[in-house]
């Protein structure tokens, strides 16, 4: 898989890893949270594609839908990492900065980012894991292992693991 | 007829240009091309309806000084998410011409204004985040999902017959979520709850309704010159609104505007429930007006 195919399905998968030692109460914001990015991925990706009229309002309910997912929970922050990302990348796309129809870095970051966020890391450890999204999307996924020891454990050993599962690193990381 | 909205008093007309300077300066952090093109639609006017139900509903209630701040970014979120319903409504419809400027879909295309579409969207969930109203993302987030809803039914209902039941259906989830949510989101910021907050929105949905039906038969009757738009696109989408449907039949002006009246005397019942106040009276006002706009 290359960094401009990773699907909505992983992008679900990244908050779930980051938020790796999140508090067993924050459960269900955790899994809302993960689903809202890739119902989300999924929309913007409707959203970056040819499509019709019908296409078109169909992502944007997705979309909407996907802050509903959020908005319920306290942490308005989850909504403002994500929106974040969601106006960064319709920047970048406007601009002919991404051709892809996948998630755009900045949201593959932000996805990282949530999920430190709902795991209560430190806002470093939340940029840490943001840098990792980031490069992960541009450069993919051995790139991206050379950070991982740099991670808090518990994400980092998710995800490592959601790496080679899902075929983007062969090798393992790099002590 | 216009709507009495300018002539609401110095201290709305203050209000409101606040607001379109949080729009504004909400859309210039994020330069660039897309940007450039909100600016222009922004520029470009607007009756600025929904800030102004946000504004006066949070005038309806009891908050102070830190009410105002709280709906004048509301009113600011509010604006942005209609501005980018426009946006990529002009993509759906094929429109070219809005507020008498040619669309963004129809300057740069079809890609790029979904994207100006999804970064105003974006920067109106951050404006309301940064609002602080408790509950507030909720409200924002079920009618930005209800309009998008509705527009997805109206396109679904393409070419086929209407009733009246499924029309206003359509309208109250397309055009009546997000009035019922100004007004909801202006008595939260103004520090209202329960029954009175509740009637709020309930008014808001009515009046939307009622604005919609508006819409709808100047899209059939509307002169370009006044409304910014032009019109019959309704038809050329097969879109089938209710004062579309029955173009031609003697008399369907005058049954639109009645339908419209109806909803908007609905809407006045609503705020039998709110606190009188002058800024009670003004959305009433703006009910009263609705049914009989040219523009």
């Amino acid at each position: 898989m290359t960094a401009r195919e990773l699907s909505a399905e992983f992008c679900e998968a990244l908050v779930l890893a980051c938020a790796a030692g999140a508090p067993a109460s924050a459960g269900q914001m955790v899994r809302d949270s993960a689903a809202a990015a890739r119902i989300a991925a999924t929309a913007l990706s409707g959203h970056a594609g040819p499509g019709d009229g019908r296409a078109l309002l169909a992502a944007d309910l997705d979309l909407a839908k996907a802050f509903q997912l959020i908005a319920g929970w306290d942490r308005g922050s989850v909504t403002v990492i994500l929106a974040e990302a969601v106006a960064l990348g319709a920047n970048r796309r406007a601009g002919g900065g991404w051709d892809g129809t996948g998630p755009t870095p900045e949201f593959v970051a932000a996805c990282c980012q949530a999920g430190g966020t709902l795991a209560d890391r430190t806002e470093a450890e939340c940029m840490s894991l943001a840098r990792f999204g980031r490069l992960l999307a541009e450069a993919g996924g051995e790139a991206a292992a050379a950070l991982l020891p740099a991670l808090p454990a518990s994400p980092g050993a998710r995800l490592a693991a959601l790496l080679r599962a899902w075929g983007m690193l062969v090798e393992g990381p790099r002590a | 007829m216009s709507l009495r909205l300018a002539g609401l008093g110095p201290e709305l007309a203050a209000d409101l240009s606040a607001v379109d300077s949080l729009v504004r300066s909400s859309i210039e952090a994020r330069p660039g091309a897309a940007a450039s093109a909100a600016l222009e639609l922004l520029a470009a006017g607007g009756k600025r309806l929904r800030p102004v139900l946000v504004l006066l509903s949070a005038q309806c209630g009891p908050a102070g000084i830190g009410g105002g701040a709280r709906a004048a970014a509301a009113a600011a979120a509010v604006e942005l998410l209609h501005m980018a319903s426009l946006v990529h409504d002009d993509v759906v419809d094929r429109a070219w011409l809005r507020r008498s400027r040619p669309t963004v879909n129809a300057r740069f295309g079809d890609a790029f204004a979904v994207q100006v579409g999804d970064l105003l969207l974006a920067q109106a969930l951050l404006m309301l985040g940064s609002a602080g109203i408790p509950g507030g993302l909720v409200v924002f987030a079920e009618a930005a999902a209800g309009m998008a809803g509705g527009e997805l039914a109206q396109l679904g209902g393409m070419g086929r017959p209407r009733t009246l039941g499924t029309y206003l259906k359509v309208i109250y989830r397309k055009t009546g979520l997000l009035t019922g949510a100004c007004c909801q989101l202006g008595g939260m910021a103004g520090g209202l709850a329960g029954h009175a907050l509740h009637s709020l929105a309930k008014y808001g949905r009515r009046l939307g309704a009622s604005f919609q039906v508006g819409d709808d038969l100047l899209d059939v009757v509307g002169d370009a010159g006044l409304t910014g738009k032009v019109p019959g696109a309704d038809r050329a989408m097969a879109v089938h609104t209710l004062p579309g449907l029955s173009h031609g039949e003697r008399g369907f002006e005058h049954r639109a505007r009645t339908l419209s009246a109806l909803l908007a005397q609905a809407a006045q019942r609503a705020l039998v429930a709110v606190p009188p106040s002058p800024a009670r009276q003004a959305l009433w006002d703006v009910a009263e007006d609705l049914p009989w706009r040219t523009a």
